[in-house]
């Protein structure tokens, strides 16, 4: 297959070369890692429950009855493609489940900074054709492998019939050498910076764009001298970027960061025009954040309390809520990385994944899942949320699509399992759960308005 | 099944009829009386009721990246950007049966249909965006043949599964993107060097070609600039007679004048509505509350965010065919400005004289919420209401709208045929807006009283497609439970297949999608609806 769509992360490449042996694939155009992997490995498991083989409708029956038997059920991961994402989101509401991408962290802290200020933003075609000027924090290649192939260096322009000239800036710790570097050799600007220095370097940044002052020196690390000389080259550049990669940014006032970055964006538009690229989008994230913003009216991270959904971003993270014994029964959907569900002691674990995910331990239900772009048709929406991708069926796997799966499912639930004969299965007692809920709702109240 | 709706007042403008009779309905469609043989399976009684068709928004933003754009930006807000579920209920429940999404950003198409897909119940279009983007831009650089161009927007339209075609800020976005705050009627663009003058023209001219049986839908220059009348009425002067739809159009009806050099010149404009037959309109009137305002116009929405309430904003360049900028907004009847532009969105309404070439939205969400129509249409049917609500507003802005001393008050034929026969008149729908026998059974029954509101918020009985839908206001239980899917309304032009290969080479070159994966095909999203084609009218220009 010539031109094949790719899923694996959020900038969407289609010009794949997949080459097909009986069901086995290889890429065989780009060494894009995430590529590789994604299109490679077996296209065949079998069902299981409790780490026994099981056939498909047993398995579908287990997670229905440990699903109507929660009463804090948690649906995760949600890497899929939109209709996969739809049906897990409309299981959600039926069974009142918390909602949360396995990239929810990121979705957090930029849908926080988005909220608090809002931003300036482009397409990535936009940034491709435009940008004379680049300053990431951070190598976008690590969240997209062939950022600078496709975004930053094409041949030529809508501006200029030649390859553009453009100024790289990467700020950040264990950036190559050689990232960054143009076809012709021309080497980035690194400016290293410590991971957890982003919020001061991000706010001294903004403060000197506004025209403000900057008392501590260096701020995070980085001499102000320097920091002034980049405010003044995204001010001298005709259509500058600031790239951020929030799935990197696990530290403490990231959101902040984010807003801080935002309000440099506003700041620079005053006098020119310097457009953000929040970076990512793998595991279809983009496209669990719009499915959820167009189904419910709100993003994950959300609860579905009565039907109804109600957004807290800290609040509904799966993580927290399993570490926190708030969560019951966890339904974990990856069917395009096959990263494994996180590990949730005592917590009922169906795990809808591809075939060769490797599970810490064995999920109580395991149901082996396609992947869209390789085992069926769907849509991923890239990493800027504006163009959805049609993906194409590269073999014959008989693996289900997760929507299938979503909708025997949530039939199986509607079917009438009685809840009261599968409640003893919730383990730590449905009490406990339920004090830490009400807690959890209470909590709620008083922080007023969520993220 | 049979169904017979009995004894109401029929008030179908389309068909010139305001009269008591039986209206039949058969297979979701509405059909001649088979005589007195016939039984019907079912009947209500609508004696002493208004019987419209079902009620047509033809500008009204539903979907599409930048309403969940909107949505993640105001988190705090609930019920202005509805989701999709609600919209197609909510205008059920109102007695709408269809609605347009105006802004469509071709790049974002595939997105906008797959959200469009779930909204229930009504039927959908959606105008695609034409008009900064680059390609457009570099053909009429170029000085290419108006066949090429009219091939490309038909193929464009093809492409996005379009109903229409709208221009927003002819060039203005793009110009934006190169750092261009302002870009006047007749002064050329940066980089392509074409006039908003000529981008319109082009387009409007397209269509024509392509006998797309829709006016270009046009969102004017200079939105929201005091004294942006002169821009508008260029605008319709540079129409050169050609069909165009200029939408939202308060928000382009502004004088200078007055101490605080602000003032209404809804007069200048409907004299000129008046006179251009070739001109429809629809007005974006503001209803006080809050708001996010949401359009693809960066370069007027990045003006405006210093207005923003709360105060953040969001503008994005997108993908070298478009943009959008999300401004939330709160109108406020205290503030001179918002209490003059409500005023100045009834003048229009109110001084326009031909009801066929004006629709009534608030330009969803943008002025209003389409929830706010039903008080809308009462502010238009009764004068003493209005007078009450004019009390109520700045005294300045009062004191500078004539709106106090326009006595009309629209019937209910023109409101009939402001939300349902006009707009598909101009939206070319033969079988939609009125009750004629082979019409869609898309059809609302109102419970007439002395408060217009209350009749319009609250109708007695909906039925889309043959089928009761809502009763009092409300969507039926069985109805919420497993709501009908409406149609996707599209058009899809003749053209010459030769310009899709500079679209292809264009998207190799330049895009980071081919153009095969650009283009939507049938059979990809929202299979499970009906595709309703409208056939163009091509003509020889
Ligand atoms: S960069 Fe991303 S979209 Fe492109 S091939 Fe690699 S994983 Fe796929
Ligand atoms: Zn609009």
């Amino acid at each position: 297959m010539e031109n094949a769509a790719c899923p694996f992360c959020g900038l969407g490449c289609d010009d794949l070369r997949v080459e097909r042996n009986g069901t086995a694939l290889a890429v065989t155009s780009t060494d894009c890692p995430l590529a590789r992997a994604g299109f490679g490995g077996d296209a065949a498991a079998a069902a299981a429950i409790d780490g026994r083989p099981a056939v498909l409708d047993a398995a579908v029956d287990r997670a229905a009855s440990i699903l109507a038997g929660a009463r804090a059920p948690v649906v995760h991961g949600l890497a899929a493609d939109i209709d996969g994402q739809r049906a897990a989101i409309a299981l959600a509401r039926r069974i009142g489940a918390a909602v949360d991408h396995q990239g929810g962290d990121a979705l957090a802290r930029n849908l926080s900074a988005l909220g608090d200020g809002g931003w300036i933003t482009a397409s990535l075609a936009e940034i491709r054709n435009r940008a004379d000027l680049i300053v990431s924090f951070g190598d976008p290649a690590d969240a997209m492998p062939r950022f600078w192939q496709r975004v930053m260096w094409p041949d030529a322009t809508l501006i200029a019939d030649e390859p553009p000239a453009r100024d790289v800036v990467l700020i950040g710790d264990g950036i190559g050498p050689r990232a960054g570097a143009s076809p012709q050799a021309r080497a980035a600007a690194i400016v290293p910076m410590a991971r957890d220095a982003m919020p001061a370097v991000a706010a001294a940044l903004s403060a000197l764009a506004r025209g403000g002052k900057v008392f501590a020196d260096p701020a995070g690390g980085i001499p102000v001298a320097m920091l002034a000389r980049i405010v003044e080259r995204l001010g001298a550049a005709r259509y500058g970027v600031i790239a951020w990669n929030a799935a990197a940014m696990d530290f403490p006032q990231a959101d902040l960061a984010v807003a801080a970055l935002a309000e440099l964006l506003h700041a620079l538009n005053r006098t020119t025009r310097t457009v953000g690229l929040p970076l990512g989008g793998a595991g279809n994230a983009l496209g669990a954040q719009a499915t959820s913003l167009w189904s419910t009216g709100q993003a994950p991270r959300l609860r579905f309390v009565d039907g109804e959904p109600r957004r807290d971003a800290q609040l509904w993270s799966a993580a927290r809520m399993i570490a926190a014994g708030e969560c019951d029964a966890l339904l974990w959907i990856d069917a395009l990385s096959r990263r494994p569900p996180p590990i949730a002691p005592g917590i009922p674990v169906i795990a809808l994944a591809r075939p060769g995910t490797d599970f810490a331990s064995p999920p109580a239900v395991f149901i082996p899942v396609g992947a869209p772009g390789v085992d069926h048709q769907g849509h991923v929406l890239r990493g800027d949320a504006i163009v959805a991708l049609r993906l194409d069926k590269l073999r014959d796997s008989n693996l289900p699509a997760v929507v299938e799966v979503m909708e025997r499912i949530l039939s199986a639930v509607m079917a009438g399992l009685d809840p009261a004969i599968h409640a003893d299965q919730s383990p730590g007692g449905a009490g406990s759960v339920d004090a830490r809920l009400k807690a959890g709702h209470d909590g709620d109240k008083k922080q007023g308005t969520p993220c | 099944m049979l169904t017979l709706l009995k004894g109401g007042r029929v008030v179908d403008p389309a068909n010139d009829v305001d009269a008591v009779r039986d209206v039949l309905i058969r297979d979701g469609r509405i059909v001649d009386d088979p005589g007195p043989g016939a039984r019907p399976d079912a009947t209500y009684d609508a004696t002493g009721m208004v019987v419209m068709a079902g009620g047509i928004d033809l500008h009204s933003h539903i979907a599409g990246g930048k309403m969940n754009l909107a949505r993640a930006l105001t988190p705090e807000m609930r019920g202005v950007i509805p989701p999709a579920a609600e919209v197609g209920l909510k205008y059920a429940a109102m007695g709408y049966t269809m609605a347009v999404e105006p802004a469509m950003v071709p790049s974002n198409a595939r997105q906008a249909h797959l959200e469009m897909a779930d909204i229930p119940i009504i039927d959908r279009g959606a105008y695609a965006m034409l008009g900064n983007d680059d390609f457009l831009l570099r053909l009429m650089l170029a000085r290419r043949d108006h066949r090429a161009i009219a091939d490309y927007v038909g193929t464009m339209m093809a492409a996005t599964r379009a109903l229409g075609v709208k221009v927003v800020n002819p060039g203005g976005i793009s110009a934006f993107k190169f750092n261009t705050r302002k870009l006047e009627l007749d002064e050329a663009g940066p980089f392509y060097g074409q006039t908003p003058r000529a981008v319109l023209h082009t387009l409007a001219r397209a269509l024509q070609t392509l006998g797309v049986p829709h006016p270009l839908h046009v969102h004017c220059s200079n939105l929201g600039i005091p004294g942006n009348v002169d821009t508008t009425l260029g605008t319709i002067a540079g129409a050169e007679g050609l069909p165009v739809h200029l939408t939202h159009l308060q928000f382009h009806s502004y004088g200078a004048e007055g101490d605080r050099k602000f003032s209404s010149a809804a007069s200048r404009i409907a004299e000129a509505v008046n006179a251009a037959k070739n001109v429809s309109i629809d007005v974006g009137q503001v209803m006080f509350g809050q708001t996010v305002t949401a359009s693809a116009d960066t370069m007027a929405q990045y003006r405006n965010s210093r207005f923003a309430r709360p105060a953040k904003f969001v503008c994005m360049d997108i993908e070298c065919d478009g943009g959008c900028g999300l401004v939330p907004f709160r109108y406020r009847s205290r503030d001179f400005v918002n209490a003059l532009q409500w005023a100045i969105g009834l003048e229009l309404f109110l001084l326009v004289d031909d009801p066929w070439r004006v629709a009534l939205t608030t330009d969803h969400p943008n002025g209003g919420v389409f929830t706010s129509y039903p008080r809308l249409i009462r502010l238009l049917m009764d004068k003493s209401f209005r007078d009450d609500a004019l009390q109520q507003i700045e005294p300045h802005a009062r004191a500078a709208t004539q709106l106090g001393a326009i006595k009309r008050e629209y019937t209910l034929r023109e409101i009939a045929i402001l939300t349902r026969a006009g707009p598909a008149r101009l939206l070319g729908l033969k079988d939609r807006g009125h009750l004629a026998p082979g019409a869609a059974a898309d059809i609302t029954v109102y419970r007439p009283g002395d408060d217009a509101e209350a009749m319009f918020a609250a109708p007695a009985l909906v039925f889309k497609d043959g089928g009761l839908v809502a009763r009092d206001g409300k969507v039926l239980d069985d109805v919420l439970a497993e709501p009908p899917r409406g149609a996707t309304h599209v058009v899809r032009p003749d053209r010459d297949r030769a310009i899709e290969r500079e679209l292809r080479d264009w998207h190799d070159r330049h895009m980071l999608l081919s153009f095969d994966r650009f283009a939507l095909r049938d059979d990809e999203v929202g299979s499970q609806d009906r595709l309703v084609l409208h056939p163009c009218r091509p003509r020889a220009m």
